[in-house]
Order: structure tokens, then sequence, then C-alpha cells
């Protein structure tokens, strides 16, 4: 059932879909998460905006990642950015959603004793409130990072290599090693990933938020 | 056409969340109740998570080939986290206060479960439930790969003969199925919630 | 009550009778794709219009289900093709064809002898791999065949199913290239489901297609001709059980009536209209038996 022979032979091929697929995946969640940060923030300082336009945005996650790409390549290209702009977008909103609630949901009292110490609202955001959510919008990156270790399979779709390569070809010439080859690599890469963000998270978090989970 | 397709699309996903429900509260119970096990349980549905659908139905294939069949597995494992998770945390999160009381009344564990614990514990079930759901609405498209069907045909055949109107009625009817589920099962949650 | 329910019982059985198929019907095997559907159901036109024969064409089915059913002798007429019939449903490899001999023959040769089973004649066209390239492109080059084609294929970029790219297999790129002597500007893996938006939106050059895709006619593409005979030959022709005349006198004649009537651009036609324009098959099959005097 586990065919050796053909990991050996296909080895060199795999590391590279491994780093590729890794290179998307780090890259893309990195932009997504920015984006989703600035938006979040923009957000909740106005709560009617974001009462529509998270939903509208959620809208946008449902586009299947096919039409997506193939919309995007068309006027795009088949080249890396193709795959970066897509990953990046959808990586945004898992991240929104998690920042926008944790921002929001700090205590007002806190931003109130903030405001009593005659700290400007710029000096409230980075020392206040975007710590009180840090641990919400690492949950939403993490979220984020593994969602997007599933999508990523797409560049594959345009020739851009990633671990989809592999999968694609096993589902279409009937290899079920090839399959195996790309979905173990992904499991393990989205697995792995996941428990640095954890790490990254009890680091992060200032000591007296930090709960045992 | 499209209409047999829609009705596939659904077919898959219903069964799917039939399974899904079944199995998560099941396993959810499971964790509640053998609290050694908590982590093992999370760990595993963690990983049917982590592992991109299109190679899970890909692995599935080679069992049970190219068929609804494998999708509605596929489906099932890959959305049972949100239902496991949040069965056992709504079971945890019962007021004490209440288990302490159906206890002393004399109430046997399974009864407690089932007359007490799950009905308090519902509400965030319910909201696992839609969570998969709404999700699987999504993953069932690939189940065109492996031979299920479903608006995936509708939308590779529209992308492979260019055809714009397929791609935009096949897209615009997973929008609107995962929206409307999304809103009523979003309805029934806050009044579940509310009831509370 | 009891009455009732014997009466029910009995038009239960009575009618699941009927809808057994007829021990006489010939069973047609369909397939999977445009151009299955449509010469599956040309034969059932053709059948029923000179003959009394029952006759049936089946559910969708996989060419793997479709040529073990035909090998038990349960299904009875199929389309095919030339080269899949010796490679997967034979089991031989073309380097077995004794010199001299067409494909075709051997492999009617051998389906003859060890499985019962016989090709009628050549359709008249190949659903073969085939080189193609925008009008636009081919106008500029002046390419009319792959030769034509190497001799420029720096300035191209190619891409193609992910599948060809593959190391193992003889009809690949590697050996493709080797064998034309081609060098293209860059190659690139493509989903199938986007191969044709990308030659259109001019992502790139070069494409491999299925000879009769109906996509071809969509896209205006040019096939080049394979002068040198590189990709193998896929000619269609219909595959009946050898004694089928025996049972059904007159069925070869019939079925051999479409003999020849065929090439690749007016197959390319018929497949556009099912698999682009969405018509249904059965539609398409009698149209085209209409305009050739073959049906009334």
């Amino acid at each position: 059932m586990f065919d050796l022979d053909m990991w050996i032979r296909y080895l060199p091929r795999l590391i590279n879909a491994i780093m590729t697929h890794f290179m998307y995946v780090i890259v893309s969640v990195s932009i997504g998460s920015i984006i989703a940060i600035v938006l979040a923030i923009l957000l909740s300082r106005s709560k009617k905006m974001a009462k529509y336009l998270i939903p509208i945005l959620g809208i946008f996650q449902t586009i299947p990642g096919i039409v997506f790409i193939g919309v995007l390549f068309i006027y795009i290209g088949m080249t890396p950015y193709t795959v970066i702009i897509a990953l990046s977008i959808y990586a945004i909103l898992p991240v929104l959603k998690n920042a926008y609630t944790g921002i929001i949901n700090v205590d007002e009292s806190l931003i109130e004793a903030g405001r009593g110490c005659g700290m400007n609202q710029w000096i409230i955001l980075f020392r206040i409130e975007l710590p009180m959510a840090i641990n919400s919008i690492i949950t939403g990156i993490r979220m984020s990072t593994i969602y997007t270790v599933s999508w990523a399979v797409l560049a594959a779709m345009i020739g851009q290599g990633g671990l989809g390569e592999f999968i694609y070809i096993g589902i279409n010439s009937n290899m079920k090693q090839f399959i195996v080859m790309g979905s173990i690599p992904a499991a393990l890469m989205a697995i792995g990933l996941g428990m640095l963000i954890d790490k990254l998270q009890t680091i992060l978090t200032p000591r007296g938020l930090r709960r045992e989970t | 056409m499209k209409i047999e397709h829609v009705i596939q699309h659904l077919y898959l996903v219903l069964m799917a969340a039939f399974f899904t429900i079944v199995f998560g509260i099941l396993f959810g119970i499971l964790a509640y109740m053998f609290p050694k096990l908590r982590r093992y349980v999370i760990f595993v549905f963690d990983l049917f998570q982590t592992i991109p659908t299109l190679a899970t139905l890909g692995l599935l294939m080679v069992i049970f080939g190219a068929s609804p069949t494998t999708v509605i597995v596929g489906l099932t494992l890959y959305n049972l986290l949100p239902v496991v998770r949040n069965t056992m945390v709504g079971l945890i999160d019962v007021s004490p206060a209440i288990k302490e009381a159906a206890e002393g009344m004399g109430m046997p564990k399974l009864i407690k479960l089932i007359k007490v614990e799950l009905p308090l514990a519902f509400p965030l079930i319910f909201a696992g439930m839609r969570i998969s759901i709404v999700n699987s609405i999504g993953s069932a498209v690939m189940g065109f790969f492996v031979g299920g069907g479903g608006l995936g045909y509708v939308l590779y055949r529209g992308i492979r003969t260019m055809n714009f109107r397929f791609i935009a009625e096949g897209t615009l009817t997973l929008m609107a199925m995962a929206i409307l589920v999304d809103v009523i099962m979003n309805y029934y949650e806050e009044k579940l919630t509310l009831k509370k | 009550m009891k009455k009732i329910i014997i009466l029910l019982l009995l038009s239960i059985i009575t009618l699941s009778g009927c809808a057994k198929n007829n021990e006489n019907t010939i069973i047609i095997a369909n397939g999977d794709f445009g151009e299955m559907y449509i010469f599956s159901h040309m034969a059932e036109i053709l059948i029923k219009e000179y003959t009394d024969y029952d006759v049936k064409v089946t559910d969708n089915m996989s060419t793997s289900l479709a040529q073990s059913e035909i090998k038990a002798g349960r299904m009875h007429v199929r389309l095919s093709y030339d080269g899949t019939m010796l490679a997967t449903f034979l089991n031989r490899d073309v380097s077995e064809i004794p010199n001299g001999m067409s494909l075709f023959d051997y492999a009617n040769e051998i389906a003859n002898e060890e499985y019962n089973v016989k090709l009628l004649n050549k359709l008249g066209f190949e659903n073969t791999y085939a080189v193609a390239v925008r009008r636009s492109t081919a106008e500029k080059y002046n390419l009319k065949t792959i030769s034509d084609l190497s001799k420029v294929s720096s300035e191209l970029r190619f891409s193609t199913e992910d599948t060809f790219f593959n190391e193992d297999g003889t009809v690949r790129f590697i050996p493709f290239t080797n064998f034309y002597n081609i060098n293209f500007k860059s190659s690139t893996p493509i989903s199938t489901d986007l191969k044709y938006i990308g030659m259109e939106s001019e992502q790139f050059d070069v494409t491999l297609a299925f000879g009769t895709d109906g996509m071809i006619l969509k896209t205006d593409l040019v096939l080049l001709e394979d002068d040198k005979k590189f990709f193998p030959e896929y000619n269609a022709t219909y595959v009946i059980q050898a004694d089928l005349e025996e049972k059904y006198p007159g069925i070869e004649e019939v079925l051999n009536k479409v003999t020849g009537l065929f090439n690749q651009e007016n197959t390319i036609a018929l497949n556009y209209r099912v698999d682009v324009l969405d018509e249904d098959p059965y539609t398409v099959a009698y149209e085209f038996l209409k305009e050739q005097n073959l049906v009334k």
C-alpha cells in the first residue's frame, strides 16, 4: 500500500512542492492578517458599517476557489502573484471576524481609564485595545492559517506548484500514492503551524489574561 | 438540468449533515463523559479538518469509488469538529449547580444527560451544527471530482466550456444557499440563546 | 380487503416484469462524455429506423464498466476507438503490432480471437491528442504541421493538463518535445477546466486538445497536423459482439451506414452542440442523420 519507491523517486519534487506551498501560506496569511487587523480597527470605530461590511465580505468566502482563481488568472496571468492575491483575500475574513470581536469586546472601563490618564486614541489602540484583543486575533490567524494550507492546493490549478500538484495528478491519473504524498505533508504543515501559533499565543498574551485551555 | 444538480447538492449536504449531527453529538458526549479522552478526540477531528478537503475526498475515493457515498463520508468527517467540540463544551458548561441538583434527585447518569444536560447544551450544539452545515455547502462543490455531482458539476462545466451563465448560476445558487441556511439557523440560534 | 391486496401484488409483479428488458433487446453501452452520448443515440436511431429490433441505450457509464459489460456479453454495442481498444480492452502495447499491419486491423484480429468482439468500419474521425494554437498564431507563423511549430517553438508558451507532464508513459511532454525537436519558451501544467480559458485569454500559445473537443470550435483553434506521427491513432468505430449479426441479421449493415460520414470538423461541430451549447445528444444525433438523409 505504501510505495516507498515512489516516495524516493519523487522526493525532490515533493520537497519543492512543500516549500512552495509553505511560502504561499506564510505570505498570504501575513498579508491577509495585516489587512484584516487594519480593517478591524477601522470598523471598530464604526460598528454600523461593520454590521454590513462583515457579512458582505463573508459572501466573498462562499465564492468557490476555482472561480476566483479562474477569473483572476485571466487578468493577472499564470504567476505566483495570482495565487497570493487570491489566498490573501480568502485569508482576511477569519482574522477580521476575530480581530473585530476582540477589539470591541475590550472592557470599556479600561479605555476610560486610559483616557483618564491622558492617552490619545493611538496610544489607547496600541497599549490597551490591541494587547487585550491579541488572544482573539491570534485565534483568528490560527484558523486562517489552517484554512489557507487547504486552499493553497488551488495554486496547482494554474500550474503554480504547491502540494496541489500531487493531489490533482493523483486524482486525475488515479494514482493513490500521489494523493497520499500531497495530503500527508499538508496535514503535517497545518498541524505544525497550528502548534507554532499556539505557542506564539501563549508568549504574546499578557500574563494576566492567560487562560488554561 | 440545473434543478437536478441543486437537488443533488442538497442531498449531499443534508445526508452529511445528518451523519455529522448524529456522530458529532455522540462523540461530543463521549468526550464529555470521559475527560481523559478529550484531548485525543479533539485531536483526531481537528486532523480531519486540516487535511485539505480534496485530499480527503481523493483518499476516500480509493475506498468507496467515485460516488456520492465518498462525498457524504468526506463532508461528514470534515465537518464533525464544530459539532463535537461544541457538544463537549456545551455539556461541560452546564451550571454545576444544576448538575448537582439532578444528581441529588437521584437521577441516573444517562437520564441526567438526556433530560437535563443535553437540552441545556443545545444552543451551543446548534451553533456548531450551523457552522458545519454552512461549511459543507461550499465544500460539497469539490464532490464533483469524485463522482458526487451537485453544483460542482454546473460550476466546473461552466468554467471548462466558458459558459458564463453556468458559472454565474452555479456561484449565485451556492451563495444563496449558504446565506439562506446561515440566516435561518442564525435566527433559531438567537431564539435558543435568548430562552436560556 | 384481501382481494385488493392480491390484485395490487399481481399488478406489481406484472408491471415489474414489463420493466425488465425483453430478452431480445439490443443494448448499447453508453459512455460518460458528449461524443459517446451522441454516437450511442445515433446507433439507437439507426437500429430503430431500419430494423424491427428492440434497442436501448444505457445510462451514463464509465469506460471500464462498459468494457467489462461487453466482455461479459451483457451489452452488445458501443462506440470506441481502435487505440483505446488495443491499450485498455485488449491490453496490448502499440509496439506489438506486426510490421505492415495497421493498428485497426491488429486490434480487430485480437478482439475477434480473444474476446468475441468485433470492430465495425471506421467512422472517419480520430479522437487522439492534437496540438492546437489560436488562429491568429497559426496565421502569424504560417503553421500547418507540428514540424512547422517546432521551428518557432522558442517564441511560444505551452500549457496543458498536468498528466501530460508525468514521467512515465510514452505519450508525454519530454518524449514529445524530443521527437519533434521542440523547445518551448515555457511549459506549465494547467487544470483541464481552465485550459481553454487560458488559450482564449492568451495566457499561453500552444496546448494539447482532444481531437474532437467541441471547445476547439468555441475558442477558434487550429489543429496542427501530426506530420511525423507521434501521437497514437484513435480511429472511432462501433464495437459489437462478434456474433451479433447471427442473432440480429442485418445489424452490421445498418450500423455501417454512417461509415466514413465523419471527419474532424463535423465531429467537433456535433460535440460543440452537446458540450458547449448544452443541447440534447439524442436531438443532435437525429438531426445529423436527417441531414444525411438516413432518417425521415
